[in-house]
């Protein structure tokens, strides 16, 4: 283990709450505090700031300057001077907010405050925000935005006292997979353990890729400097939970989590406080972190062995799908059918071709999806299996053979296939004693092929005993279409390959070939 | 009454109505149709009578390629049972389920081994394999392959009431297994109706061992 990441695992055990039988709860909730009061602001600084250096700054962060001073010198008075400033005469986020990313149109120091005058007194120095408001005079529910006030606002960024190691969040994660936390705290019930313990298994179970992100956010009651305390607090807490789940599950690398700190905010409610106090997970491109995976196996095997855990399927298969967690679900296409809040789910994949998500949505935390690949017939292979018999004399070369669809690495058991309609064309012995030009090849019957996508037999060339002399070269080809449809249903299908059927006369020996789809014969009178 | 729907003696004797005038595909498709209509109403014991009256007689039809309305009879009977509580409702559900299921293993015991893709033609007509009967010149050879397209169409409708069949019973003991309790909390009930329904002929010996394993994967 490098220094950095044993300094990191030791801040991680320091955030993380004494065992229960040690029953200090309360350390939980206080968890950086206690580290920052154990180790030092610098030092924790220093050791997020080595993980900033590690990955780079995430693009909707402002990493705080600090002076090697630690701060207070006439250096550090203006900078902190110059940020403020711009940001006052911005009116918006700071201009290191890199584009594609919403900045929130509140953050700055200009933004009028919609609760500091509702909460009387400045909570006391190392105690969180959220203050519980004064018993006299009593207010039973402060208003969190009052007629007239913005809403939403967000945390004041000049009140962000030093000591508070998060970044700051300049984009929006609203949206995400929400931990919800009680007044005043940064513990960690049962059911946010569970979401954020689900969401490190879908983390794995999704390839173990991708940096998890952690929003935290602080009810607007209490002041401005210890909210940000405790929104940073509450971060931190899912961020370390999600790097050691209490379940002794498997945890998220620190190189794949990153949180951010949003200060106090009315963007989860503007007329209640709870909704306010949460933290948010959310994946690289903003959505909601995962709490569930999908697995995947097909109600019917692949005829070439693929394992039923194949993502790629005919079209028409279906799938049985099973998500880590109770969950509802939702195809892109085909269709899915679900005992209601279930953990296991049939789809049916679509009639034609293509890529196609199958989501299931827990009743907490985020969807989980898998994106299986859909195939439609690509061709026909045929295997020789038996000889039709001739009349020594007469000529003729045809033969059975057994019919495969391909790719064979999935099952079209549910889709139906035939032979269309098309004119012979013929030259030669074929067209001058046989008269075969323009011989019909009416459409087949609509048929689907079995388990090993075959079952179908063809018998091809001349019908026995043969064909009489006088014997020449000659050519008869028949290019027939081949469709498919999804069986049971009407209509003319879909086109997918054309077989050639080909006979050849080489000459007055009567010699003759008969070939189709990879399967022949040679015969001589 | 069903709210917003047909009465149950209305919907019986829709059913009977489709059974009498409708060819077999049809019919599947309009039971299909009227089991969906009963099965997105509220949930309420007339429903319920509905249902299982629908589903009851759609099951004593036996026709020879009646493939998709007793897939549809099951897939409603495994909701329904997961919806009610009553032991003597899950009971009926098991039985009529079962119903279905046997119906569907008549279909792949009828249906053959392997089918081909086009009837051989008669002996004799030095023509290839494939053409339109009418290209046969000899008048009594030309009917008798028209006879065999008849047969071979029979066939064919077999064949893919076969297949669609398996495709149904596959599916349904996947369901099945999901929708642990449709069939009541009587675990001895449950493995002897698992039991009845393995040995149905055509299922793969992975969905066999699945109905029967309650713990298999």
């Amino acid at each position: 283990m490098g220094s950095r990441q044993q300094a990191y695992t030791n801040q991680k055990a320091a955030l993380r709450p004494a065992s229960p039988k040690s029953g200090n709860r309360s350390s939980r909730s206080h968890g950086v505090l206690h580290l920052q009061d154990s180790i030092g602001n610098r030092t924790v600084s220093r050791l997020l700031a080595a993980r900033s250096d590690s990955r780079g700054p995430h693009p909707g962060s402002v990493v705080q300057a600090k002076c090697a001073c630690g701060g207070g010198c006439p250096e550090c008075e203006k900078t902190h001077q110059v940020h403020a400033g711009a940001e006052q005469q911005a009116g918006r986020a700071p201009a290191t907010v890199t584009s594609g990313v919403t900045p929130l149109p509140m953050e700055a120091a200009a933004a009028p405050k919609v609760q500091s005058s509702v909460v009387p007194g400045a909570p006391s120095p190392g105690v969180e925000g959220e203050r519980p408001l004064p018993s006299s005079p009593p207010i039973a529910t402060p208003p969190v935005a009052t007629p007239g006030t913005p809403c939403p606002t967000h945390g004041d960024l000049t009140k962000k006292p030093d000591d508070v190691i998060c970044p700051v969040a300049t984009d929006s994660r609203a949206s995400g997979t929400s931990i919800l936390f009680a007044h005043n705290s940064a513990v960690l019930d049962a059911t946010a353990l569970s979401t954020i313990s689900a969401v490190a298994a879908a983390w794995h179970a999704g390839g173990g890729t991708g940096v998890l992100r952690v929003d935290g956010y602080a009810s607007v009651e209490g002041g401005d400097p210890l909210n940000w305390r405790l929104a940073c607090n509450r971060a931190l807490m899912v961020e370390a939970e999600l790097m050691a789940p209490s379940d002794h599950s498997a945890g998220v690398p620190w190189t794949n989590v990153e949180h951010f700190a949003h200060g106090e905010t009315t963007e989860f409610s503007c007329t209640s406080l709870p909704p306010n106090r949460r933290a948010v997970i959310t994946t690289p491109g903003g959505a909601p972190a995962p709490t569930c995976s999908v697995a995947t196996r097909t109600l019917v095997p692949a005829p070439d062995g693929t394992a039923d855990t194949r993502t790629a399927v005919g079209v028409n298969e279906q799938v049985e799908m099973t998500s880590s967690a109770p969950a509802t679900w939702v195809a892109a296409c085909g269709t899915v059918v679900a005992p209601a809040m279930g953990t296991t789910a049939i789809w049916t994949a679509p009639a034609a071709g293509g890529t196609c998500t199958v989501t299931a949505t827990p009743a907490t935390g985020g969807p989980c999806s898998v994106s299986m690949t859909v195939l439609p017939p690509s061709s026909r292979s045929l295997v020789r299996t038996g000889l039709q018999a001739y009349t020594a004399g007469l000529a003729g070369s045809g033969f059975v053979a057994t019919v495969t669809i391909n790719p064979t690495g999935v099952s079209f058991t549910r889709t139906e296939l035939r032979e269309d309609t098309v004119a012979g064309v013929a030259t030669g012995y074929y067209d001058t004693v046989l008269g075969w030009n323009g011989s019909i090849h009416p459409a087949t019957a609509w048929l689907s092929p079995d388990i090993h996508n075959s079952g179908l037999v063809d018998t091809i060339g001349t019908v026995p005993p043969g064909s009489g002399g006088p014997f020449s070269e000659g050519t008869f080809v028949w290019p027939i279409p081949q469709s498919f449809r999804t069986a049971g249903t009407a209509g003319t299908g879909s086109p997918y390959s054309t077989a050639f059927h080909v006979q050849v006369m080489i000459g007055p020996s009567g010699a003759e070939g008969t070939a189709k789809e990879g399967a022949s014969r040679g015969r001589v009178p | 009454m069903v709210t917003g729907l047909a009465s149950t003696q209305q919907l019986l004797e829709r059913e009977a109505q489709a059974w009498r005038d409708l060819p077999p595909a049809e019919y599947d498709r309009a039971v299909c149709g009227m089991l969906d209509d009963v099965g997105a109403a509220p949930h309420s014991p007339e429903r319920v009578d509905a249902l299982l009256a629908l589903a009851g007689a759609t099951l004593r039809r036996n026709g020879p390629t009646l493939t998709e309305s007793p897939a549809c009879c099951a897939e409603r009977l495994l909701a329904l049972g997961s919806a009610v509580s009553e032991p003597a409702l899950h009971w009926r559900i098991g039985m009529l389920f079962l119903l279905a299921w046997l119906q569907l293993g008549a279909a792949v015991e009828r249906g053959p081994e392997s089918i081909s893709v086009a009837p051989a033609l008669p002996p004799g007509v030095a023509l290839p394999n494939g053409v339109d009967p009418a290209a046969i010149a000899d008048p009594a050879l030309r009917e008798q392959a028209r006879e065999d397209v008849q047969r071979h169409r029979e066939a064919a409708e077999r064949w893919n009431a076969k297949q669609r069949a398996l495709g149904h019973l596959t599916r349904l003991a996947t369901l099945a297994r999901a929708s642990r309790g449709a069939f009541g909390d009587d675990g001895d009930a449950a493995r002897e109706l698992a039991a009845a329904m393995s040995l149905v002929s055509g299922l793969s010996a992975a969905r066999r061992r699945l109905l029967q394993d309650d713990d298999a994967d």
